[in-house]
This record gives structure tokens, C-alpha cells and sequence, in this order.
């Protein structure tokens, strides 16, 4: 090759140099270039070939922005990355990359700074891979979870005007979402005036959690229906005193049986037409 | 921080019919990246309360909708500027209930806790500029 | 701007408002107006005002709703609220605008029945969801 070799190769024995620059020629999954301390393109190898579809001449000398998005080049993220590789040895991340023929990719990426024996920044060492794949199992991954926090979280229509969801398993806080919405959900297209929230299956409330119950039961009586919380443990009524969520407001059932025995209560005294007013008392 | 825009909107805010051509734009926005219901109508009443703040307290000014992304999200910003009073108490403007009227004071505080990135500059005599992002 | 108007039906001793178009906040003012002055006129003795048509609800329509309910009751006129959507729902509680003391129905009919059982047996507010908490702003 006719381009000078970047300084700390040339720096290191004869016969280690030749084996790096091997390694890095050879390798067909790990994009890896040197760079110049102001981030221009010194070595390229194969697989930085096959991922940019960029020929060792084409890039050689250019700068390393040609690679990011207009956007990414409009805000100088490379020399962000660079400064950040420069003063903390190595930077990390991932973005959009794009392509020769203009196509993205999402790319894996670290920098390494590389420094003489004096410490004097000498340039950068850069390796990248294709992880596109990865991205996307990971995008199918996070709506999967999606989709099964909703599976366990069935709402049931216990009796007329009357719902139960019975909550099981630790709540975080985005299933916790997903429980209020489809809570809020039910109540509107079943016309349900009461709903039941178990929570005796839950193992503990956090304070995120605990707030989020609190705004269900809020919503709940904005959109004109009530909420009972039912089951709660010793453990989870302490937290929630604890963390000084005023219970006053709140109906709250030691047991489910409870729960719903005080659901038919409030549905019977709202329901004028109530036919079997012994049976309440 | 760092976030790539691929489209974007301008629009005036100094007149009431502004204020509703807002929530449209927000909620364009919000179905083109997707965002659930719940997330888009969070979006729309922020959007709304703080194009009102830059129409009313600001004395107009405009409303800029872009739609970005960071590390492979998506998201939807909006940057409300005007070149009104300023507010001279930053911390107490945001309070629940800091309003300099007789009014609420929740449209700061509140939209605040509607999205997932808040920014406000404000400088007295020279004028106030708030951003927002709701990521999907 | 338009000169669309809300309309405000008389249903015996009820009126009832439905907001079908989106609310700006002249029309929003308007309402305000016109429906203070027709709960005066008829003597009705509720209000059922029906928001299942609304998208958003900012500060500005929150406490206009809030004014329309303590306007009305000053007049001895219940005023509930019904069909507000649970997007719309979980925002208000996010903002901390929870529309204290408006009481509130899950649709036209249910809100119905609350005003014939409030106004029959005006004492106790037997299954009536009043948003008893007394939020002033500034209080979480
Ligand atoms: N763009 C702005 N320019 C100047 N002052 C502002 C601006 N936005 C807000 N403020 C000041 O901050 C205060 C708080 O604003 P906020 O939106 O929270 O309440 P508000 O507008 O008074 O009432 P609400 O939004 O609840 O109807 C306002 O009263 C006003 O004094
Ligand atoms: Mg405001």
C-alpha cells in the first residue's frame, strides 16, 4: 500500500505491525480503519469495504463524516465521538450510518484513541459492524413483551356494570400503563360504573406503581365510574403509607370476596330500581 | 442528546385558529411516528397550553413541529418561541399554581409532566422559548 | 373563524349540551355565556354536558368545565359531565387538572339516571361520583 502507515503501527516491531495489519485486512465482519487525529481515513480493510461498499481509494484521506447522516454531519457528531474518544480513551455507541449508494444502516461502534509513548494523541482506532439485525430482533423483542404484558392483563366483566382485573406478577411501571389504559379501556366499552382492582397476586408496589394505581382511580372518577382496590397485603398497604398517598379517597377491599361484595353494594344504592333491597341489608 | 431531524413545520402562533392548527400539526406528528393514542393526546394538550402561553403571555410568536430521532427512536419536537416580557421567575412559573393571572398556572407544570423532555429559556424583556420531545 | 354554536337541548327538566365539533376557545366562552343564560330562562334543574365528542381537554376547557358546574350549581342546577374519553382522562390526572367537584357520568344515559335520583332525593348523593377531593391548584 502506498498510503503511509499511521504512526503507531509503524511504531511497534516490523514483524507485529505486518500480523496487525493482517488481521485487520482480513477480517470480514469487524469494520476497522485507523484515523488521523483530526479523523481522517488512513487504513480501510475488507469488511469496511463490503459495509460502506467505499474502495480503499475512494476514502482514503476523507474525512470519517462522510459516513454519517447530513444531519448527524450538521451537528459535528464525529467530532463529538472523537473529543469524547480523546479524553476518555474510548467512545461507544450506535446510530444510523449510511452507505455508499446512499442506503442506512445501524452500526455498532467503538473509538479508541491511540497515543504515543509521550501521551500525545496519534489518531484513532475505529471498529464498526453491521447490527442491523440486531436492532430489528430487538424492536421485535420489545413488541412481543408488549404483547404478552397485555395477554396477562385480562379484564373480565364480572357482572353487569361490574369489572374485575386481577393484577399478577410484579407491576412496573410500563405495565402499570398498560394496565390503566386498558382498565380505562373497559370501563368505557362495557359501561362499567364499578371496576375491581386486585392486587393481591402483585408481590410489591414501588412508589411508581403506587402512583400509578392512585392516577387510574383519578381517571377512573373523571371519566365517572369508581375504582376498588382489592387485596392488598400488609406489606403494600404499609408502602403506600409510607409513601403518604392519602388512602382517604380510596376504596380499598382486604380481599377480592370484599371487593365485590362492595362493588354490588354501590351498584345497588346507585340503581334506584333495586328490586331485592332485603337482600343488601 | 443527539438527535437527527427529518421533517419539519414552522407555523405563527398569535392568533386563536393558530392554536387549533397546532393540535393538528401535533397530532399529525404524533400518528406519523406512531405514538399511541394516550401519548398523542398528551402531546396535543402540551402543544396546546404552550402555543396559549406564546399567544397570551408572550404576545405571539411561532411554533416549530420537527420530527426526529435519537439512537434509533423516534420522536416528535416542538419549539415555542416568542419575543414577549419574558418570565421573570423561572422556578415559580413552574410551579403547580404559578400563574402571573388569576388563572390555574398549570399549563407549564403541566405539559411538563406530559412529555419526556422539557426545556424552557426565558429571558425578561427579550423573550421565552420552550421545547418539548415526546419519544415513541 | 366560524359562527358554529353548540347546541343546548331541553329534555324535561334537563338540558343537555353535547359537544360534537372541536372546542375553540371562543366557542368554548360562548357556550359558557349561552348556557348560563338558558339554565336562568328554562329553570332546568341539570345540566348534562357531553363530551364524548372532544379530543383534547387543555387548561383552558378543563376549567371552563369547572366554571360551567359551579356557575349552573349557584343556579340550583346540577351540572354532570359525562363521556370524557380515557386518553383524555389520564392526561387531565397527569397535569394535576382533576376538575374538583364536578361530578361526573359514563355516558348520556347513566348521567340521566344520576340527575333524576339527585334531584328526586336532593340530600344524600347516593352513587353519585363526585369528585370529592378539593383540589386547589397548588396542592398536588
Ligand atoms: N411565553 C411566555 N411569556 C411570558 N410569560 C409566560 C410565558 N409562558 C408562561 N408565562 C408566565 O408563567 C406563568 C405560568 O404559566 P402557566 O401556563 O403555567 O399558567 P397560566 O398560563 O397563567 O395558566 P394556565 O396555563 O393554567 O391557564 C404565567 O402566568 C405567565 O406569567
Ligand atoms: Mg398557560
Amino acid at each position: 500500500m502506498s498510503n503511509p502507515k499511521p504512526a503507531m503501527v509503524r511504531r511497534s516491531g516490523e514483524e507485529t505491525a505486518e500480523r496487525y495489519r493482517m488481521l485487520i485486512e482480513q477480517s470480514d465482519d469487524l469494520a476497522i480503519y485507523l484515523l488521523s487525529p483530526s479523523g481522517h481515513i488512513e487504513t480501510w480493510n475488507k469488511a469496511a469495504e463490503k459495509l460502506k461498499q467505499y474502495k480503499a481509494q475512494e476514502v482514503i484521506g476523507k474525512h470519517l463524516s462522510i459516513f454519517y447522516t447530513k444531519e448527524d454531519q450538521e451537528r459535528k457528531l464525529v467530532e463529538k465521538e472523537l473529543e469524547e474518544a480523546a479524553q476518555t480513551g474510548k467512545f461507544e455507541g450506535s446510530g444510523w450510518r449510511v452507505r455508499k449508494d446512499g442506503s442506512r444502516y445501524w452500526a455498532d461502534v467503538i473509538i479508541s484513541a491511540l497515543r504515543d509513548d509521550d501521551g500525545k494523541l496519534i489518531g484513532f482506532a475505529k471498529v464498526s459492524r453491521d447490527a442491523s439485525e440486531r436492532k430489528r430482533q430487538e424492536e421485535i423483542i420489545e413488541q412481543q413483551k408488549q404483547d404478552l404484558i397485555e395477554l396477562s392483563t385480562p379484564v373480565m366483566q364480572l357482572w353487569e356494570g361490574i369489572l374485575v382485573l386481577p393484577i399478577i406478577g410484579t407491576l412496573d411501571s410500563q405495565r402499570s400503563q398498560v394496565v390503566m389504559e386498558r382498565l380505562l379501556e373497559a370501563i368505557v366499552s362495557t359501561g362499567s360504573e364499578v371496576a375491581i382492582l386486585d392486587v393481591s397476586g402483585v408481590p410489591t408496589v414501588d412508589t411508581m406503581v403506587a402512583q400509578h394505581l392512585m392516577k387510574t382511580m383519578e381517571a377512573a372518577k373523571l371519566m365517572g365510574a369508581e375504582c376498588i382496590i382489592s387485596g392488598i397485603r400488609p406489606e403494600i398497604a404499609q408502602t403506600m403509607v409510607h409513601l403518604g398517598i392519602d388512602l382517604s379517597t380510596v376504596k380499598t377491599r382486604s380481599t377480592l370476596a370484599r371487593g365485590l361484595e362492595e362493588a354490588l353494594r354501590t351498584r345497588q344504592l346507585a340503581i334506584v330500581k333495586s328490586s331485592r333491597g332485603e337482600g343488601a341489608k | 442528546m443527539e438527535s437527527t431531524v427529518s421533517q419539519h413545520t414552522i407555523l405563527p402562533a398569535t392568533s386563536e385558529s393558530d392554536l387549533v392548527t397546532a393540535r393538528h400539526l401535533a397530532r399529525g406528528y404524533s400518528k406519523e411516528i406512531g405514538l399511541g393514542l394516550v401519548d398523542e393526546t398528551k402531546l396535543v394538550t402540551a402543544v396546546s397550553e404552550l402555543t396559549r402561553n406564546a399567544i397570551v403571555h408572550g404576545g405571539g410568536g411561532s411554533v416549530c413541529f420537527e420530527q426526529v430521532e435519537r439512537d434509533g427512536r423516534q420522536g416528535v419536537r416542538v419549539t415555542f418561541e416568542d419575543h414577549g416580557p419574558g418570565i421573570p421567575d423561572v422556578t415559580v412559573a413552574m410551579l403547580d399554581g404559578g400563574s402571573s393571572t388569576k388563572s390555574l398556572g398549570l399549563g407549564l407544570p403541566g405539559s411538563r409532566r406530559l412529555v419526556d423532555e422539557f426545556e424552557l429559556h426565558s429571558e425578561v424583556g427579550k423573550g421565552t422559548k420552550v421545547m418539548i420531545v415526546k419519544w415513541k | 373563524m366560524s359562527v358554529e354554536r353548540i347546541p343546548i337541548l331541553k329534555m324535561g327538566e334537563f338540558l343537555l349540551v353535547s359537544i360534537q365539533t372541536e372546542l375553540d376557545d371562543r366557542l368554548a366562552v360562548n357556550l359558557q355565556k349561552e348556557l348560563t343564560a338558558r339554565v336562568a330562562e328554562t329553570g332546568a334543574r341539570g345540566v348534562l354536558l357531553d363530551i364524548s365528542g372532544l379530543d383534547i381537554v387543555d387548561s383552558f376547557l378543563g376549567r371552563m368545565i369547572s366554571t360551567i358546574a359551579e356557575m349552573t350549581r349557584i343556579m340550583d342546577a346540577e351540572t354532570v359531565v359525562v363521556g370524557m374519553k380515557p386518553a383524555i382522562a389520564i392526561t387531565l390526572v397527569e397535569m394535576g387538572l382533576t376538575l374538583p367537584g364536578v361530578v361526573t357520568a359514563l355516558n348520556v344515559e347513566k348521567g340521566m339516571e344520576l340527575l333524576r335520583a339527585r334531584t328526586r332525593a336532593s340530600g344524600e348523593g347516593d352513587g353519585i361520583h363526585s369528585l370529592s377531593t378539593y383540589h386547589t391548584a397548588g396542592h398536588q
